[in-house]
């Protein structure tokens, strides 16, 4: 039982032995900054419910996004935490198109861009201290027991942890992956026609997912 | 009223120097003219006055600023009425550029106006507009009347006419002025540590810009003065035309000390006195306080994360997306070293990311929420083939001679399933320099196992693939 709880138990029990003790039924239960979860599209929040999971992104853990479309995934995923004042940093080798990201939702002002291969990890965890969305992409040179031990500082950190790709062998808490994609046309009855969409079929499981969830995601 | 001597100042290049080389190439002039100003990490601003009468006229001043190279370090020096003109000269000197006194308006008329976002941090969009205005050299600028670039630049077209004209907006200190905002802090416990110096520094620095804030006013020239146990003194003058964000000056002041720790003369001592003085000041404008007043705890945490993983990966790798416009999807955002930004305040950090005015809402060949997410840097060269495996072309209508069937990238083949365009793009038409002429198109290519979406753009009859759908 963490302090907290126990704080507030012990002061129910005070209460309860007052003489107005019995008008105290419950009382409500403080929400910390680290027990809230980061916003995210309506989309995932769904399928997160679905998948019996917290609906946004739980501080501490880690977030896979692989198959055919892991950037528009991770994208999508963030999108609602930077809308709603969190910061993220991209910490990945993949050139991320800031005006896709601006076309996706994105609010540029809090995203900040760190390139990095020598010292990954270090920036990591040094990034992880004031941002609360994470995007990393794990270079290949970065020992399994490295990234563990990098994403375990982050969790202390309470940082949300979004994965691009290969995580070189360790389990993240839930992966998505895009299996499948259908492209979609834009003024098919004009001359100028445009691929101007992409619907994802997405799988989530993960070694925290109980129910493991199947869903569309339409991304630009 | 003062001469033209009194503003003449000598700016000296160090072309390829590292800090370490720029601190101690400052040390040394130092020695020969004092409150010198280090302009950035290439360029060093010496007053001339006092220098010019102590060693008898410019051309032994800039000798003397020669024997101070480090070594291998070339210097190139120029010498002029105002910094920009300085700046300029420095650059376009072999060695030495001596513009005559009285003479630099009539050096800067022939000089076109871009070299002002590099030497006076004049923004991009501010070049464009002068260009389609017709004002492509500093001369014509300096011809338009004041009052008609007020009005169309406000404040912007002040300065740009005061530049032009071959003035400083704040000429260089010959002497020690009156001190117009002070903070000083005495350390009973000797600083030992550059990370400890730097957080007494902020100490003092940020609430002093919160209260000129509050004046609506900004540091623009700063004397920053650490003093040891031992009475060993770095004194360093920083200053900034469009004035000092907190981030921007903190970081010189950890140039600042640094470089000095490093000096091969080492410190003996432990740093007991910090003390930063402000000699001038330029307005700014409000700043709407944010809805529950003063600055968000996220944003204040994310900037001190930031300056921590700079002090992990070096400044130059931790960036922020900046607004550059143009109609290339792929570059319309650009990314800037954060401690080159002000990510202190809210107005400032969502102008820099925000796409200007005129930005057309719509135009011909917009990708706009089709742009693909991720881009290719820098763009691969591939080949677009026909059915027989010829190069794809495209008329001057914007057609293709032969439908793509393939393109092969790295040596390997992709069959093209489905393609869209080409669409025109033309940039900076204004501009016969930087003017840019492609055309570029939407691919769906698989390679046997799976399908992906390709941006591919044509540039002098050479295809490039410049962003992928990921």
């Amino acid at each position: 039982m963490s302090s907290l709880e126990l704080a507030r138990e012990q002061l129910a029990q005070q209460l309860s032995h007052h003489k107005y003790g019995h008008h105290v039924v419950s009382l409500g239960k403080a929400s910390l900054h680290a027990h809230r979860t980061i916003a995210v599209a309506e989309s995932f929040a769904e399928v997160l419910q679905q998948a019996q999971l917290p609906l946004g992104l739980v501080r501490g853990r880690v977030y896979q996004c692989t198959g055919i479309a892991p950037l528009s995934l991770a994208v999508a995923l963030v999108q609602k935490a930077t809308a709603e004042g969190s910061w993220v940093g991209w910490c990945a080798n993949e050139h991320l198109n800031w005006s896709a990201a601006r076309y996706a939702g994105w609010c540029l002002e809090r995203v900040v861009q760190v390139s990095c291969d020598e010292h990954w990890c270090d920036a990591v965890v040094a990034l992880a201290s004031g941002v609360e969305v994470l995007v990393v992409n794990i270079p290949p040179h970065v020992s399994p027991s490295s990234v563990r031990r990098t994403m375990l500082s982050a969790a202390v950190q309470q940082c949300a942890v979004v994965a691009l790709g290969s995580m070189h062998g360790v389990s993240a808490d839930v992966v998505f992956t895009a299996t499948g994609r259908t492209w979609l046309k834009e003024n098919e009855m004009q001359e100028q026609v445009a691929f101007a969409a992409q619907e994802l079929s997405v799988h989530v499981g993960g070694r925290r997912v109980p129910s493991e969830q199947c869903f569309s995601l339409l991304v630009g | 009223m003062k001469n033209h001597h009194s503003y003449r100042v000598a700016i000296v290049r160090a072309v390829g120097s590292d800090a370490r080389q720029l601190n101690a190439l400052a040390q040394s002039i130092t020695a020969i003219a004092p409150l010198i100003e280090i302009v950035d990490d290439e360029h060093v601003l010496v007053p001339m006055r006092g220098p010019t009468r102590y060693f008898g006229g410019e051309k032994a001043v800039a000798e003397k600023l020669f024997s101070c190279a480090p070594e291998h370090v070339v210097l190139t020096i120029g010498i002029a009425d105002g910094r920009l003109a300085g700046l300029i000269a420095a650059r376009m000197a072999q060695s030495l550029f001596i513009v005559p006194a009285g003479e630099t308006a009539e050096f800067l008329a022939g000089i076109d106006v871009r070299y002002l976002e590099h030497f006076a941090d004049v923004s991009a969009h501010t070049l464009s507009l002068l260009y389609r205005l017709g004002l492509s050299t500093c001369g014509k600028v300096a011809a338009t009347s004041k009052q008609l670039l007020s009005d169309r630049f406000g404040p912007d077209g002040n300065m740009l006419h005061t530049l032009c004209s071959g003035a400083d907006l704040h000429p260089a200190l010959t002497e020690k002025i009156p001190t117009l905002y002070y903070a000083e802090g005495h350390y009973e416990d000797p600083l030992v540590q550059v990370d400890a110096v730097f957080l007494a520094a902020q100490q003092l620095i940020a609430p002093l810009m919160a209260q000129l804030q509050g004046e609506h006013l900004a540091m623009c020239r700063v004397v920053v003065t650490l003093t040891t146990e031992h009475d060993d003194i770095s004194e360093r003058v920083w200053y900034s035309a469009a004035g000092f964000h907190e981030q921007g000056l903190l970081e010189r002041v950890r140039w600042q000390v640094t470089t000095w720790l490093e000096e091969s003369s080492g410190l003996t001592a432990g740093v007991h006195n910090i003390a930063v003085n402000v000699q001038n000041t330029v307005p700014i404008g409000h700043e709407q306080p944010r809805l529950w007043g003063g600055r968000s705890e996220s944003d204040a945490a994310a900037r001190i994360a930031i300056t921590r993983v700079a002090g992990v990966v070096g400044q130059d790798h931790v960036c922020v997306p900046e607004w550059r416009g143009g109609r290339d999807i792929t570059r319309e955002y650009e990314l800037v070293p954060a401690h080159r930004v002000d990510l202190a305040h809210y107005e400032s950090t969502v102008h820099r990311v925000t796409p200007g005015a005129l930005r057309p809402a719509a135009w011909s060949g917009d990708m706009g929420q089709h742009a693909p997410m991720q881009n290719i840097l820098p763009p691969e060269k591939v080949e677009v083939l026909n059915a027989q495996h010829g190069a794809v072309e495209v008329t001057g209508r914007h057609s293709v001679r032969s439908e793509p069937r393939y393109i092969r990238r790295n040596e390997q083949l992709f069959s093209v399933r489905a393609w869209h365009g080409p669409w025109p793009v033309e940039e900076r038409w204004w501009d016969p320099l930087r003017q840019r002429r492609v055309v570029r198109m939407q691919c769906l290519v698989h390679d046997g196992e799976h399908e992906h979406g390709w941006l591919v753009l044509l540039e002098h009859r050479t295809w490039w693939l410049v962003a992928v759908y990921s």
